[in-house]
């Protein structure tokens, strides 16, 4: 399993691509761009969009979804049977699926946003904005902070501390390093 | 990236040093020039996916080498030369870093967090999105380089140069500084400080 990655200088945020060593189906994560360069790199590798993962429909995230559908065939993965008027395959309430033959498994966080979604997909946990080095993503108040913590603590930081949190805004990390750094998390509110 | 082979030792959990079939903690002797890293890092091109966690590299000459989505995690580096170098999507949590020399480097969404840094030069070095969170830094010399988006959040920065940085959203959160020259440098655009607007 390979993984690229994108940091778009005009919306400041990260977009990943994992495929397959060799090339092949790809997932995209929350392609807030899909440019010239980012395109480049994914043909480069002999990648095939296939599979598009939304952690949480927010336009500014997402605005390479109408050009990566122009170019490829590729199915959409969210909350919602719908994105922006894209079809998109409702996974919030499974355990896991396959996309682009890899195995992805799906963990609601309603306390960030109530289609919020994080992806593990083998060793990455694609966390949205939910988490972002350090931090957690600005909620729409205090109580969906508390709601928010509570639900890291329960589902997301169990997981093994190896895995390398990728978040769309932000520095990587590690689960490791957040649950041993991540300073809203060590806050009462 | 990232080497999904696992430590062969049972009950270890650690992923296999490229090529081999133990981890960094297991093998006989951590020197990096006693695993055979001499061959990969002999490549001219780009070094990609490569797991080097917990090696020694210490005396090695790294200069010019471009390295993407490489594991160094725990690894050790004392008096290594990295001038001009490359560093994309790499990770360095654990590791410890003592007169190391990175002048003139790229480093994009690298990862140093819970790191020991000692008298490391980064000077003249673009540092765009490096997560230095939790690290230990000690009389390291930042100086005319590019932090934008890097955090030091929870960090411990004591006796370093920050001298004409750009620190454009640079998070210096809940960091311990001390002797810290931030001169020349933009830090009205650094945070100090989470102001959340949300309200109960």
């Amino acid at each position: 399993m390979k993984l690229l990655y994108h940091f778009s200088t005009s919306t400041l945020t990260n977009v990943y691509v994992v495929g397959p060593d060799g090339g092949g189906d790809a997932i995209i994560v929350d392609p807030g761009v899909f440019d010239v360069t980012l395109l480049e790199m994914v043909e480069h590798e002999g990648y095939y969009i296939r599979s598009i993962l939304v952690t949480h429909e927010a336009k500014s995230d997402l605005r390479g979804i109408s050009t990566i559908l122009r170019i490829y065939d590729a199915d959409i993965y969210a909350s919602n049977p719908e994105v922006f008027e894209h079809p998109a395959k409702p996974v919030a309430g499974v355990k896991s699926f396959s996309a682009s033959g890899m195995e992805v498994k799906p963990i609601r966080l309603p306390g960030y946003w109530s289609d919020a979604l994080v992806y593990h997909v083998g060793e990455f946990l694609f966390v949205g904005k939910v988490l972002s080095a350090g931090m957690l993503g600005d909620t729409i108040n205090a109580y969906s902070r508390a709601l928010l913590k509570s639900d890291l603590r329960e589902l997301i930081f169990p997981l093994p501390g190896n895995l390398l949190v990728l978040p769309t805004e932000g520095p990587p990390s590690t689960l490791e390093v957040e649950v041993l750094t991540n300073i809203d998390m060590n806050r009462t509110i | 990236m990232f080497s999904t082979a696992r430590c062969s030792v049972s009950g270890c959990s650690n992923s296999a040093l490229s090529g081999q079939q133990l981890c960094g903690l297991h093998v006989e002797d951590r020197h990096a020039s006693k695993q055979g890293v001499e061959q990969i890092l002999d490549h001219p091109g780009r070094i990609f996916g490569m797991n080097f966690s917990y090696l020694d590299f210490s005396g090695f000459d790294l200069s010019g080498k471009i390295f993407q989505n490489c594991d160094f995690t725990g690894c050790s580096f004392t008096g290594v030369e990295f001038r001009e170098a490359t560093f994309l999507l790499c990770l360095f949590p654990r590791a410890t870093l003592e007169s190391c020399n990175f002048h003139g480097s790229l480093f994009q969404n690298c990862l140093f967090a819970l790191s020991s840094l000692k008298k490391v030069l980064f000077t003249n070095s673009t540092i765009v999105q490096a997560n230095f969170n939790g690290c230990r830094i000690d009389e390291c010399d930042f100086s005319n380089s590019d932090l934008m988006h890097s955090r030091f959040i929870g960090a411990s920065i004591k006796q370093t140069l920050m001298v004409d940085c750009n620190l454009k959203r640079t998070f210096f959160v809940e960091a311990v500084r001390e002797g810290v020259d931030f001169k020349y440098s933009n830090a009205e655009d650094a945070v100090f400080t989470l102001n959340r607007s949300e309200s109960l």
